[in-house]
């Protein structure tokens, strides 16, 4: 479905506030608090951010990918923990890697369509906890057990069994494989730079940029995240990504072994994008209430389109979604003075540069004669990306909105573009306009 | 009602109670007591249940009986606590306690099935008329409390209660709820035996009148548990009753009788009939009663009950303002108070939003939060579910976003004029018109801070108390500017807070901390004069401080106070402080929290003794000395406490009483400064008043109101 406001109503959707907490690689920084607790803080800030009081927003929008146990809709749970009151809905939604744009899809949608005026709207992700699970053998003795009506059968419910079903299958690799190609993301990555003949040390040199950028980048993007105290004690202040390292060297990245395929891969995880903690939220009102309000806006949401592609070329979303919001839009691609493609991998990012500039590609794949257009270094991921900063499944479509956004405010440009590829083969764009230009 | 029922009771004036007959066979006594919110054990009321009683045990027909309120959340809130207060003889007491022990006696002999059917508070009478039925179930309402108080207030249960619970409950609970006055929810109660059930509120009624009509009822008899049967053995019980004993004596260092005297009932009456029971009961009773700690804790009582009905502004103040529910409140400054008074309101149900200028006091608020958190969730006083609320109610922040929509923010930042009234200012651009802007400075002026607002009426001065959560008292500050409304607004919210709050005017010190100046400065001219800093604080705590003043002092911290002491000091020139404690600050001792001031104190805060600097010999260690240091300790506050009464800095000289007893830990035991100024006798004081502004050379100021006072016969509480 393309999702246009304008066209689809009159009524035009704007950001009045956004923040992110700082991201950090899994299983450091902020690996004890879980989804909920970063959503919360996020969420919390964005209100205070907004100055507004939580029985002002109409509905609450969460996306988040691994969906804890204990949470079951996140986003309700969050919404209420936050001081949101009873009486405002919340919906979790899950897109994969696109859950945190979704969110923005669906919440400027009851805004377009006069559902709701106030909706806050982002993602949050824990890959941190990612649970352990139990195999289906041992599930299945565990139940016959714990129902068993005599010893006898107990004790044969036990007897059956085996010391190999005991070993845990690690939640975040199935989340992380897509199982109608069979293949997992990194796989898709290796695909892609086969395809597309992408070197190791294309992929490398473009780490190392996103590094080098991020770093440079450190006050800037310290803008978007507020400051998290972390535990134990709260004595610590996290305030700033954990994953731009200075001093990041082609060398250090060429050291490292393919991970994916061992033996001839290209894609390492210095190419890949770390798994990662982290939660955005975003305040998105009705255009006309926040100028009556006299409200600092941020941009505004031109469009948000969806597109499906070949799960083993998820990568490529980016290139079947960017077309349909920019058309939705009623842009250019050369109109649009930042381009913010995820990194997910940087064989995939190189590669969706490859297939926007092929008149070949746009004619087999997306049925026009021309192709998309040349997206030149100087305005994608200008702050640097995933790569660097960490990709928190459910929070990365929020975060690129947001960092668009901020930074096209910061050089008084108008038009930016928020795309990423979606595990399962979709690709997500977002067309946006900052009206500090 | 069912069809067929039929009403026994006389319809004339307002009933408290009505007995109803269901098919000439089951009976339900309904209790309401008129005009009131909660029921209440009063004489009509017993009258009452005398009639019933004698027409049910007239009609033995009739086979079952079940009490209950007709009031939800309310089953009784006990006995009628102003008789008791009344009571002026040991003979008046002791037929009141009678006539209830009777009465409760008729109850348990009837010829039916009795249950007292429970939803709400149950307190101690209430609970008494309960524990004298065959059966007790209760509601799992969160609002059903189970206790015997009457040790709270200095009596002890007198209608049967020492006697009945301890058949009921294993010893060692039953011991527990009679001498500390603890209250069991649903839950506990269940678990120790005191109800036979628990069950939703809405179906009470009818599952208990299902299972009368068809004898299941007879399931809720109890076996007692082998481990019940060996506490009453009678080793095992003397050690339970001497080890209980040790417990009392060291929580209420002797100063009050009432646990004591509750336990030496229950272990005396263990194995005796509950007739003799009941008179050795009587007997403890009537004796704490017309006892004075008794009435001065009865006293508190009805002062607290007063004080919470009062609005805190004149009668043609504001008539018609009724204050707004605040359901979330800034904080500016995440010190030891901005962090305590932020833990507090988010327990309360108010979203709270810290700033500060520092990352790591923020984080130290949340951890102080979280740790008092977490304590409550460790000791199953919350859920999991209310903890995590709790912790996500307080959220921080280094710049002012989420202030503007505030209805009310604390200031609790450091205690310098120029800073506050920098941060005030920013703060005030922000606000909304009608927002109220409350200071917790404890030393600095209201009105000063007020006249550099915009809009000054907004101001006032919310005073807590260190440490805020335990402290009960705060004080609201009126300034010369404050609207009434601004005032009503901030008293309300105290009290939403679970405080007790007293309005004062804006007068240097306000009213406690003024009143207790004198008590920390008397503390180095006694050093100066040759006690010893044990020797003093002892004397101070067996006059029934909780803490010396030299031990308040490090608690305090000395910097602190030394800062404290000059700004109040400066203001009334009668008080004379002496350089010991801004020298030992500037050396570097200050106090608890850096481990060393008048005392030496662990890692954890725990104090290892005196400093050994201090610890001298002490200085003719006799009684009579004790009383000496101890007048010199607590007069010099009367004398302030009158300058306060007299400049209007509270009204009335309750308010003193209660202020001191909540904020400072003035003795309970005592009813108060003044309370303890006129049972002494205020002839008897000004001698030693006398006596003591000789010694010290005139220093000490005799209250003029003291003389005035003696001199026309009007003591403070004429005694009744």
């Amino acid at each position: 479905m393309d999702f246009r406001p304008r066209e689809f109503s009159s009524k035009s959707v704007v950001v009045v506030a956004g923040v992110r907490t700082p991201f950090a690689k899994s299983g450091t920084k902020l690996a004890g608090m879980g989804a909920v607790e970063l959503g919360v803080r996020a969420l919390q800030e964005a209100l205070a951010q907004a100055e507004l009081r939580g029985d002002e927003v109409d509905h609450v929008v969460i996306g988040n990918v691994a969906q804890p146990a204990d949470a079951a809709n996140a986003a309700r749970v969050i919404a209420l923990f936050a001081g949101v009151p009873d009486s405002v809905p919340a919906v979790t939604v899950h897109r994969n890697c696109a859950s945190g744009m979704e969110s923005i899809s669906e919440g400027a949608l009851q805004i377009a369509t006069g559902q709701a005026q106030v909706v806050a709207v982002g993602g949050t992700e824990s890959m941190s906890q990612i649970p352990l699970m139990f195999s289906e053998d041992f599930k299945n003795r565990f139940f016959e057990f714990a129902f068993a009506k005599s010893l006898g059968k107990r004790l044969k419910a036990i007897r059956q069994l085996r010391l190999k079903s005991l070993k845990p299958i690690v939640g975040i690799e199935c989340g992380l494989r897509d199982p109608v190609s069979g293949m997992n993301m990194g796989q898709t990555a290796e695909r892609l730079a086969l395809d597309f003949g992408i070197s190791r040390k294309e992929q490398d040199e473009f780490a190392l940029r996103s590094h080098q950028l991020a770093v440079a980048a450190k006050a800037r993007l310290r803008e978007e995240s507020l400051s998290l105290p972390i535990g134990p004690g709260f004595k610590e202040s996290l305030s700033e990504d954990i994953g731009p390292r200075e001093g990041q060297t082609l060398e250090q990245l060429a050291k490292l072994k393919p991970y994916f395929d061992r033996k001839h891969g290209t894609v390492t995880v210095g190419n890949a994008c770390p798994i990662t903690d982290g939660a955005a939220m975003l305040i998105l009102m009705e255009e006309e209430r926040a100028r009556a309000e006299g409200r600092k806006i941020l941009g505004r949401i031109h469009s948000v389109c969806f597109a499906g592609c070949q799960p083993e070329r998820m990568g490529l979303g980016p290139v079947f979604s960017s077309p349909r919001a920019l058309k939705a839009a009623g842009k250019s691609l050369s109109e649009m003075s930042l381009v913010e493609i995820n990194e997910a991998f940087a064989a995939q990012v190189l590669a969706c540069l490859r297939a926007f500039e092929s008149k070949d590609f746009a004619q087999q794949f997306l049925g026009q004669s021309e192709a998309l257009g040349k997206i030149e270094m100087e305005r994608l991921n200008v702050n640097g990306g995933a790569i660097a900063l960490g990709h928190p499944v459910g929070t990365s479509g929020t975060r690129l909105v947001l960092t668009v956004l901020k930074e096209l405010e910061r050089r008084k440009q108008a038009f930016g573009l928020a795309t990423l590829c979606i595990g399962g083969g979709q690709g997500g764009a977002c067309v946006v306009e900052s009206l500090a230009a | 009602m069912e069809a067929g029922a039929q009403e026994l009771g006389q319809l004339d004036s307002p009933r408290h109670t009505e007995l109803i007959v269901h098919e000439s066979e089951r009976a339900e006594i309904v209790v309401s007591t008129p005009e009131k919110s909660v029921n209440i054990l009063t004489r009509e009321c017993f009258q009452e249940f005398r009639e019933h009683f004698a027409i049910l045990k007239a009609k033995p027909g009739i086979k079952t009986l079940v009490i209950y309120s007709k009031k939800p959340g309310v089953f009784f809130a006990g006995a009628d606590l102003n008789e008791i207060y009344a009571m002026k003889s040991k003979d008046e007491a002791f037929s009141l306690v009678q006539e209830v022990q009777d009465l409760f006696n008729e109850l348990e002999s009837l010829p039916q099935v009795t249950v007292a059917a429970i939803d709400g508070i149950c307190m101690g009478g209430g609970l008494e008329l309960a524990l004298a039925c065959n059966y007790r179930v209760c509601s799992n309402s969160p609002k059903t409390k189970l206790a015997l108080p009457e040790v709270m207030l200095g009596v002890l249960p007198g209608a049967g209660g020492t006697q009945r619970l301890p058949k009921v409950l294993p010893l060692l609970e039953a011991i527990k709820m009679i001498t500390s006055g603890a209250a069991v929810d649903s839950r506990k109660a269940l678990k120790i035996g005191l109800v036979s059930d628990v069950m939703p509120s809405e179906r009470m009624l009818e599952i208990v009148r299902e299972k009368l009509k068809d004898g299941s009822y007879k399931r809720w008899d109890r076996k007692q548990k082998f481990s019940e049967s060996l506490l009453r053995m009678k080793p095992v019980r003397s050690f339970i009753f001497s080890q209980a004993k040790k417990q009392i004596l060291a929580k209420t260092k002797g100063f009050y009788p009432a646990p004591l005297k509750a336990l030496s009932v229950v272990e005396r009456t263990a194995s005796t009939d509950l007739k003799t029971g009941l008179s050795i009961e009587a007997a403890g009773f009537v004796e704490l009663a017309t006892g004075p700690v008794a009435k001065n804790l009865m006293g508190i009582f009805f002062a607290d009950e007063e004080l919470k009905k009062t609005r805190g502004v004149g009668a043609h103040e504001a008539p018609d303002f009724k204050p707004k529910k605040i359901d979330r409140v800034g904080v500016l400054g995440a010190g030891i108070m901005g962090g305590g008074i932020s833990a507090v309101a988010a327990k309360r149900g108010i979203q709270v939003r810290v700033k500060d200028i520092s990352e790591e006091s923020l984080g130290t608020a949340l951890k102080t939060a979280n740790d008092l958190f977490k304590r409550d969730f460790q000791r199953r006083k919350i859920d999991l579910a209310e903890f995590q609320k709790r912790k996500f109610r307080i959220s921080t922040s280094l710049e002012w976003q989420g202030f503007r929509q505030m209805p009310l923010v604390i200031e609790a930042v450091v205690e310098k004029m120029e800073v506050k009234v920098q941060v005030l200012k920013e703060l005030e651009a922000l606000l909304s018109p009608d927002a109220v802007i409350a200071s917790n400075t404890s030393s600095l002026s209201i009105s000063q801070m007020a006249a550099q607002l915009k809009n000054p009426q907004r101001m006032v001065g919310l005073h807590f108390f260190n440490p805020v959560p335990i402290m009960p008292l705060v004080e609201v500050v009126r300034a010369e500017q404050s609207s009434p409304e601004a005032v009503m607004q901030t008293l309300a919210f105290a009290r939403a807070l679970g405080k007790k709050a007293i309005v004062v005017k804006d007068r240097p010190g306000f009213l406690i901390n003024r009143i207790l100046m004198p008590y920390l400065i008397e503390a180095s001219h006694l050093r100066q004069d040759g006690y010893s800093v044990l020797q003093v604080d002892k004397a101070a705590t067996r006059f029934g401080m909780p803490m010396g003043p030299f031990r308040l002092l490090d608690e305090i911290g000395l910097d602190t106070a030394a800062k404290v002491a000059d700004t109040i000091a400066s203001a009334f020139p009668h008080m004379k402080v002496l350089p010991l404690i801004h020298e030992l600050a500037k050396k570097g001792y200050l106090g608890k929290k850096n481990g060393k001031g008048f005392y030496e104190y662990d890692a954890k805060g725990k104090s290892k003794g005196v400093r050994s600097d201090f610890s001298t010999a002490p200085q003719d260690p006799s009684a009579a000395t004790d009383s000496l240091i101890q007048d010199r300790l607590i007069l010099p506050m009367l004398t302030e406490a009158s300058m306060a009464l007299e400049e209007g800095v509270v009204e009335t000289i309750q308010e003193v009483d209660f202020g001191l007893i909540y904020g400072i830990g003035f003795p309970p035991f005592h009813g108060g400064l003044l309370k303890w100024v006129s049972s002494e006798g205020e002839r008897n004081i000004l001698d030693r008043f006398n006596v003591i502004h000789n010694a010290t050379k005139g220093r000490l100021m005799v209250a003029k109101d003291l003389v005035q006072r003696v001199k026309s016969e009007q003591a403070y509480y004429p005694s009744a």
